[in-house]
């Protein structure tokens, strides 16, 4: 559903209408019920789209609008809805490039995508977000890794970007999980680590929680952890990533412009998009 | 808190040891209900009873409760035929114990002034420090106290700013050892503060109205107390002038050196008041500080050309290797000699706490800051840590509260190092 007059992603027309070219599809997903912590990553996409106007679009694409949640509508809902709308844009034969909201959305795209065959989850994030989790129909901002790794066609996850002090050592989360705390380690030295952990032969899903960053560069976010990386490191990371392996879909979770200040981390994610965008869809493997 | 069914006393002492504790004549002498009692709660089966001169407290049944009111009028065990029950004679010495009952013609006790508070939320949700007979490795104590700063940025909301983030980090036992967890370095993959005991004292109480050095006595006999406890005093401020009672008191005990991690410490003229343009000159001049050094100095002035009052060592440049810096700090500390560890917030550069009211460009990194706490921790023995710099006023969000948490969390690692070895 679109707001009448509202900007669209990088100015891109919006599906139905008439000039549909474009290999990327755009998806807000307006809700913030999985994240127990703050209200306020459910206007993510309208503060990123407000601030993708200060770039040139740097591709082709289509605005498929956002998923909203009603007030007091379950999680679980609200993630069918993104469901039935991704199954749209995948039957559609484009790339998903969906804006949070909070990280429990991305079980969706990744659930929908691994039917089709095993994938390589990345997930890039100051949290490991693998709380534990009793199973059921739903999760939240914090269980939701944990969740996805019980998706029988997710090989591999690939965490970067751990950090700070937690009570338990979450290096080790099983076999199936790499786990890269960048430290202060030099950007080159993690996008090796990162490349080595992807087996070449799987297809990547791409996961960004913007709070990877440093709260001094993205402070609107809810659970900011000091020490991250700039943001400069993380978007060498992501073009490493979509250059060297095939990426075939990508969210960007939990900038809250409640809690941003100015406008930064809004204009933060779409800067972030707007560098992955002129290096993204292609590489090997993809047409 | 004691709990007392009258049938048995919880210690598990025998009646037989309670017996021999019961003072000959006290079943003729006249007892009395003290005056000074509150109840804090009632069900069917308990009563919590508070004394409110002396701050003791107790849950006791409801037998014992009852059998407290009959001395509202004064009456002997003896009169009560009592004289001989073991049962009420234990009962007896629980209440005169407490000060809830009195004997007939004893004054009622002295209102103990209160030094502290308990803090509602503790840091790290650890537990509330015990004054009678806790024994921890590191003892935090609030100061709520912003009056001695310069700006009206209520740093007295600080402590329980930094508690509120604080709880997020959980500190627990292990279920088996009953050690302390600590927790994981995520950066260097190392489990840190693991077996270190931590407690809340919670807030000095900060009377308004009442001059500062009451409040400064108050704060140097607190530090004085756990010290003498061998806890680790960890101040958390309030404003800059927080750290100088607690550096008195322990400069009384041993000489000491201290290291204040901050943009900027203020040598004005020490008369009057302390205040944040004096404190540094109030620090100095006590006896038995030996060095006071600034690690974190910056500005455009060469720093020879301005005569520093005290050691200066400037902040590291952007990519200055870590080691080195930490060794050209340690050459201007003694060795030695403990050591009292100001950190101050604005000794980071100020995009980790933006909205404050004076930045200071070009500070540190939290990888440098840590580096050098680290560095001092495993070098030199830490008497005491205070934590300032907060301006809750200005703070856009809770960023500089869990800012000063992985900070807090990196200094007692590097101080609890320090203690290990000496």
């Amino acid at each position: 559903m679109f707001d009448a007059g509202a900007p669209s992603l990088f100015d891109w027309p919006r599906v139905g209408g008439s000039a549909e070219a474009g290999r990327v599809a755009a998806l807000g997903v307006a809700t913030d019920a999985g994240n127990g912590l703050s209200q306020g990553a459910r206007d993510g996409p309208a503060g990123v789209r407000r601030a993708s106007r200060a770039f040139a679009p740097p591709r082709a694409g289509v605005d498929y609008g956002d998923v909203a949640g009603r007030p007091g509508e379950d999680l679980a809902d609200v993630l069918d809805g993104l469901g039935v709308a991704l199954d749209a844009i995948l039957a559609s034969g484009r790339r998903p490039l969906i804006i949070g909201g909070d990280h429990s959305l991305s079980y969706v795209p990744i659930e929908r995508i691994q039917r089709t065959g095993d994938i390589v989850v990345v997930w890039f994030d100051a949290h490991t977000d693998f709380s534990p989790w009793r199973g059921g129909g739903s999760h939240d901002h914090k269980q939701v890794l944990r969740r996805v790794t019980t998706l029988p066609g997710v090989r591999r996850v690939v965490q970067v970007g751990y950090r700070g002090y937690t009570l338990h050592d979450e290096s080790r989360l099983g076999d199936s999980v790499v786990v890269i705390a960048p430290g202060s380690a030099e950007v080159r030295e993690t996008a090796e680590s990162l490349i080595d952990a992807v087996p070449l032969e799987l297809p990547c899903y791409l996961s960004v929680d913007i709070d990877m960053v440093d709260p001094r560069w993205a402070p609107g976010t809810s659970a900011p952890v000091p020490g991250g990386v700039s943001p400069q490191f993380l978007a060498a990371l992501m073009l490493e990533l979509v250059s060297r392996r095939s990426v075939v879909g990508v969210d960007l979770v939990e900038i809250n412009p409640r809690l941003d200040h100015g406008g930064l981390t809004a204009h933060l994610g779409a800067w972030l998009l707007w560098r992955l965008l002129q290096a993204w869809p292609s590489g090997p493997g993809l047409d | 808190m004691v709990t007392d069914t009258g049938a048995s006393t919880p210690s598990g002492g025998g009646e037989a040891a309670r017996a021999d504790l019961f003072p000959t004549d006290l079943e003729l002498c006249k007892l009395v209900t003290s005056q000074r009692l509150a109840l804090e709660s009632a069900d069917d089966q308990w009563v919590t009873i508070l004394q409110r001169a002396t701050g003791a407290r107790a849950k006791v049944s409801r037998e014992v409760y009852d059998f407290l009111r009959t001395f509202e009028t004064p009456k002997a065990l003896a009169e009560l035929g009592l004289g001989a029950n073991q049962i009420a004679r234990n009962r007896t010495l629980l209440l005169l114990r407490k000060g809830f009952l009195l004997k007939l013609g004893e004054p009622e006790q002295a209102q103990r002034s209160q030094r502290c508070t308990p803090a509602p939320q503790s840091l790290f949700n650890c537990p509330a420090y015990d004054w009678r007979d806790d024994r921890t490795d590191v003892a935090v104590l609030g100061v709520p106290y912003d009056l001695g700063g310069r700006e009206p940025v209520n740093s007295r909301a600080a402590p329980s700013l930094i508690r509120q983030q604080s709880s997020a980090f959980g500190y627990s036992l292990d279920f088996r050892t009953g050690r302390p967890k600590g927790w994981h370095d995520a950066d260097r993959g190392v489990r840190i503060l693991e077996g270190a005991s931590i407690r809340d004292c919670g807030d000095v109480i900060v009377e308004y109205g009442e001059p500062q050095s009451a409040l400064f006595d108050r704060i140097e006999a607190l530090v004085g107390d756990l010290r003498q406890a061998d806890a680790l005093p960890v101040l958390l401020g309030g404003d800059q002038t927080i750290s100088y009672p607690a550096i008195r008191g322990l400069q009384s005990l041993e000489d000491l050196v201290v290291v204040c991690l901050s943009a900027e410490v203020r040598f004005d003229h020490a008369g009057g008041a302390i205040g944040a343009f004096n404190v540094g000159s109030h620090i100095k001049d006590l006896p038995n500080v030996k060095r006071v050094v600034q690690v974190g100095a910056r500005g455009y002035a060469p720093v020879s050309d301005l005569e520093p009052a005290c050691e200066q060592v400037r902040v590291p440049l952007e990519n200055a290797p870590l080691a080195e810096y930490v060794d050209s700090v340690l050459q201007r500390t003694p060795e030695g000699l403990p050591i009292f560890m100001v950190v101050d917030l604005d000794v980071l550069d100020p995009t980790y706490a933006p909205g404050r009211t004076r930045p200071s460009p070009g500070g540190f990194s939290l990888t440098q800051l840590k580096a050098v706490l680290g560095g001092l921790g495993a070098s030199r023995s830490v008497a005491g840590l205070s934590l300032v710099g907060m301006e809750p006023a200005r703070d856009l969000g809770p960023l500089s509260a869990i800012t000063a948490c992985h900070v807090l969390l990196a200094a007692l690692d590097g101080a609890m190092a320090g203690r290990a070895r000496g």
